[in-house]
């Protein structure tokens, strides 16, 4: 026998797929199978049955990249640091694997296929999706133990990774968009899904609806993309983008309000980022998001989902990069929302709030890398910054899970000493986002903010010098509260009450696996972006570079007005830290390097200084200093108040006018009650006829008849015999000869059938009449009648 | 002979005295009755109509409205009857139970 060959007709279908039905099988059967068999297997069944589903689509992810023969490579890219084009076979070309599922909608000339891609982009997502998601699930196991929704929670959970895996894998932005609703769906449902208590509840609403107002950008930016490329498909808006300024999007006819339909297209799509990815202004949900399970903060709140924003515009780079001024506002936005959430973040006192707000900020870190054209950076943040962030997470879950589910850092100290695993791999994801040397953190954020300082913005000189500065400051306020967390969590004394301390206070071995793992991931991930300028990067090249460079070819290619990268390629001048062929010079590179680590460093130090043994006295004294500021972090800079008196008080005021006009008069009283109110007047005017007395309806019968029959004998078209007076080709009314219908006698056995109109039969001729009834044609007076007698 | 016309003449002349009767008197017997007049105007101008063209069909019809007529009288004194009985009055005036309650 030779080597059997495996030809699953749709392999990518079942990434998503296979989460899909683990949770339907979940939300189906998990309750059923709880009720029948006791809570014990019913919690075992659910989360194999969860696990199992996310392992198959990990394990599909894993070898349909990563495979030698058939794969995208990732492994020939380890080893010798190139990529290779795919064996070519059904679906598979180039870069990438394309699988046409089905029709799906069908309207007119256009036709949207469910169409999945995996390329070397959603290819390395769907691996940090799925690998970071089964570590979580794992996680779960142990911490949703006690918890009565258990099958639910995996069900949602299944549920996100199915949608996510769709998001990625979309080939097209309508089936992106599915993906896109489904993840805002899954992250509702989790974030209220202890949905009971009030406050929860509500947190969940609140991110719903903020989503929504990014969600409609996503869909008017669908729309504009619609209507000048005629399609949604990622190939046809990329090659739709491939002529540069030739493209239809910037041409004068498709301009939408006095800008090229790219540019208004990318902001509405941006707008929609803004939504989902918690940048300013629409970030407010994130933090409160923090009601949910600490699992799901790790994986919807941090890893995956909020990366969907960075996501879609590198997926999306040949559009944006014909959009310089959304570049810029971009790059504006997200250097600004680092620095603003990171302030926040280090007044705050609740373990998973800091976590969040910390979270806000690396997505503002992204966000100036898309902006400034660092696609690969962007990329490269977000995979290290989903293991160190999931890391940092889980480990806050743990400690959370430890102290009784009390998330008050005020109330922690030195759980080090009783939970070693968590502590080390809390303080490698520290170092990691502070941005420590060797750690995946400081490769990621040291090219940010490299080319934030490096690369061009075609629509504003200076973008680039403002973006650096924000995410610097924000790097030494990330590495202050991050080591502040770290230090008020681990370090120190117990701070709580003793018997928590005796009773609770320990490590749980499921718990602490999934941690390992992904602190061995925020330790290593960063040398798949080694950089140049350091030793040996002619053993280690930047592989990711190279992994993305299908990707990101198109835009790479522009030049002039659209160039990305440095101001040699936007219009010829030469800048201080660029070589003559238009590379970022090593030494140039080794001085921003040293510049971040020295501002991490000043502010680990700083966090060492002041809460090395628990909230301090320098600390407090630091707070007074800065009072109002540090009154303003403590409150999130009043961001939700502010949106409480701009936009929620001015919105119940208008839903309260609509209800009061609209509804209770115009709708209830004037539609619903003048309906009903003529229907009642209509009926006691016609209540008077039915009165009962019997002579009463004869009239009116009578007096019907009459009127019918009146209006017949008057009417000249029907009660005249002969032609029409008046219309002369009319031949005659209804009747047009009298006589009328002729019965044939002959079936009753009255003799021979009447012969029709014997026309002018002379009397001689016939046969004397017997019977003078039958008599034919006979007036009552006895003479023969013509041919009709008339009236 | 007479020409159709009186005949019609005369079936409306019973026609119409037996509509009268039906809408001005108040005892039921003599509406019933009203009602026979009518039926009778209507089978002479059918018997009429018959003559007038020959064949049989209007004098049929005059059997089976006299047949129905019998019936109908059989039935309907039936009622008046029964009705009799329970309010002891012929009265159609009377016999307004189906009326709207608020009706005059």
């Amino acid at each position: 026998m030779g080597a059997p060959t495996i030809r699953l007709e749709y392999t990518l279908l079942w990434i998503p797929l296979f989460p899909l039905l683990g949770a339907v099988f979940n939300l189906l059967f998990g309750g059923l199978i709880a009720r029948t068999f006791g809570a014990r297997i019913g919690k075992e069944s659910a989360h194999l049955v969860a696990i199992a589903a996310v392992a198959f689509s990990c394990f599909l992810t894993f070898s349909l990249v990563m495979q030698p023969g058939q794969g995208l490579g990732f492994l020939h890219l380890l080893q010798t640091g190139e990529i290779r084009e795919l064996i070519p076979g059904p679906g598979r070309s180039g870069h990438r694997i394309v699988e046409q599922i089905s029709p799906w909608i069908i309207s007119g000339e256009t036709i949207v296929y469910v169409e999945l891609m995996l390329d070397h982009l959603s290819g390395l997502m769907c691996m940090i999706i799925t690998g970071v998601g089964l570590l979580i699930h794992v996680f779960s196991v142990g911490y949703m133990a006690k918890d009565d929704g258990y099958h639910r929670y995996f069900a949602y959970l299944n549920l996100f990774m199915a949608s996510m895996l769709i998001l990625v894998l979309a080939k097209s932005l309508v089936l992106t968009f599915v993906g896109w609703e489904g993840v805002g769906l899954c992250s509702y449902l989790l974030i209220g899904f202890w949905f009971t208590d009030e406050a929860k509840a509500t947190a969940g609403r609140k991110a719903f609806i903020t989503n929504r107002i990014g969600d409609f950008g996503v869909i008017v930016g669908m729309l504009i993309l619609y209507a000048v490329v005629n399609s949604l498909d990622y190939d046809a808006i990329r090659s739709a983008c491939a002529t540069a300024a030739n493209s239809p999007l910037l041409a004068e006819e498709t301009a939408v309000f006095g800008v090229s339909a790219a540019t208004a297209a990318t902001l509405f799509l941006f707008l929609g980022c803004t939504g989902k990815s918690a940048q300013l202004p629409l970030y407010v949900w994130l933090p409160d998001a923090m009601a949910g399970p600490t699992p799901v903060s790790a994986l919807i709140h941090a890893a995956t989902m909020v990366t969907a924003g960075v996501y879609l515009i590198v997926r999306l780079n040949f559009l944006f990069a014909l959009a310089p001024l959304t570049m810029a506002i971009i790059a504006l936005v997200g250097g600004v929302t680092a620095l603003f959430a990171a302030l926040i973040a280090v007044t705050q006192t609740d373990i998973k709030k800091v976590l969040a707000y910390s979270t806000v900020s690396q997505l503002g870190y992204m966000f100036l890398a898309v902006g400034m054209g660092a696609w690969v950076s962007a990329i490269f943040h977000v995979m290290t910054h989903a293991f160190f962030k999931a890391c940092l997470f889980l480990g806050a879950g743990a400690v959370i899970e430890a102290c009784h589910h009390n998330q008050d850092v005020r109330t922690m100290g030195g759980l080090g000493a009783k939970m070693p695993v968590t502590r080390a791999t809390f303080l490698i994801s520290c170092l990691a986002i502070a941005g420590v040397p060797a750690f995946s953190g400081f490769f990621s954020k040291d090219e940010i903010l490299l080319h934030a300082y490096a690369y061009a913005s075609a629509w504003s000189p200076g973008l680039n010098y403002a973006g650096y500065a924000l995410g610097l400051v924000a790097a030494a306020v990330t590495a202050l509260y991050m080591f502040r967390l770290y230090f008020l969590t681990f370090e120190g004394s117990w701070r709580g009450d003793a018997q928590t301390w005796e009773k609770h206070v320990k490590e749980h071995g499921i718990l602490s696996l999934p941690l390992l793992v992904l602190a061995v991931a925020a330790t290593f991930a960063g040398f798949l972006g080694y950089p140049h300028a350091l030793p040996g990067h002619q053993k280690l090249p930047h592989l990711l570079n190279r992994w993305f460079e299908p990707v990101v070819e198109i835009s790479h290619a522009f030049t002039g007005e659209f160039a990305i990268g440095l101001r040699q390629r936007l219009d010829g001048s030469s800048e201080w830290f660029a070589d003559a062929s238009g590379h970022i010079r090593a030494d140039a590179e080794l001085t921003f390097m040293a510049i971040s680590v020295g501002v991490a460093g000043l502010g680990i130090v700083l966090a060492w200084r002041l809460y090395r043994h628990g909230p301090s006295e320098a600390a407090a004294a630091w707070a007074a200093r800065f009072g109002p500021l540090h009154g303003l972090s403590k409150n999130g800079f009043y961001v939700d108040q502010l949106y409480e008196a701009l936009v929620l008080r001015p919105a119940s005021w208008l839903a309260m006018l609509l209800h009061r006009v609209v509804d209770e008069v115009v709708i209830g009283m004037a539609a619903v009650g003048g309906v009903s109110t003529t229907v009642r007047a209509s009926g006691a005017v016609a209540r008077t006829w039915h009165n009962g007395s019997v002579r009463r309806y004869l009239v009116v019968l009578v007096g019907g008849v009459v009127l019918v029959l009146g209006m017949v004998y008057f009417n000249p078209r029907i009660s005249k015999f002969g032609p029409n007076a008046l219309n002369p080709t009319d031949v005659g009314g209804l009747r047009p000869q009298p006589g009328g219908v002729k019965l044939d006698w002959s079936s009753y056995g009255f003799g021979a059938p009447e012969q029709p109109e014997a026309p002018t039969p002379s009397p001689a001729g016939r046969a004397p009449v017997v019977d003078p009834v039958l008599a034919p044609r006979l007036a009552p007076d006895g003479t023969p009648m013509p041919n009709g007698g008339g009236r | 002979m007479a020409s159709v016309t009186s005949f019609l003449y005369l079936a409306f002349g019973l026609f119409f005295i037996g509509m009268v009767g039906v809408l001005v008197r108040r005892n039921v017997l003599i509406v019933l009755m009203s009602i026979e007049l009518m039926l009778n105007g209507a089978n002479v101008a059918l018997v009429a109509f018959s003559r007038l063209w020959g064949n049989l069909e209007g004098q049929v019809f005059a059997m089976f409205v006299m047949g129905i007529a019998a019936a109908e009288a059989a039935v309907g004194l039936a009622i008046v009857v029964s009705l009799f009985r329970a309010r002891a009055s012929a009265n159609v005036d009377g016999l307004n139970l189906l009326r709207d309650g608020r009706g005059d």
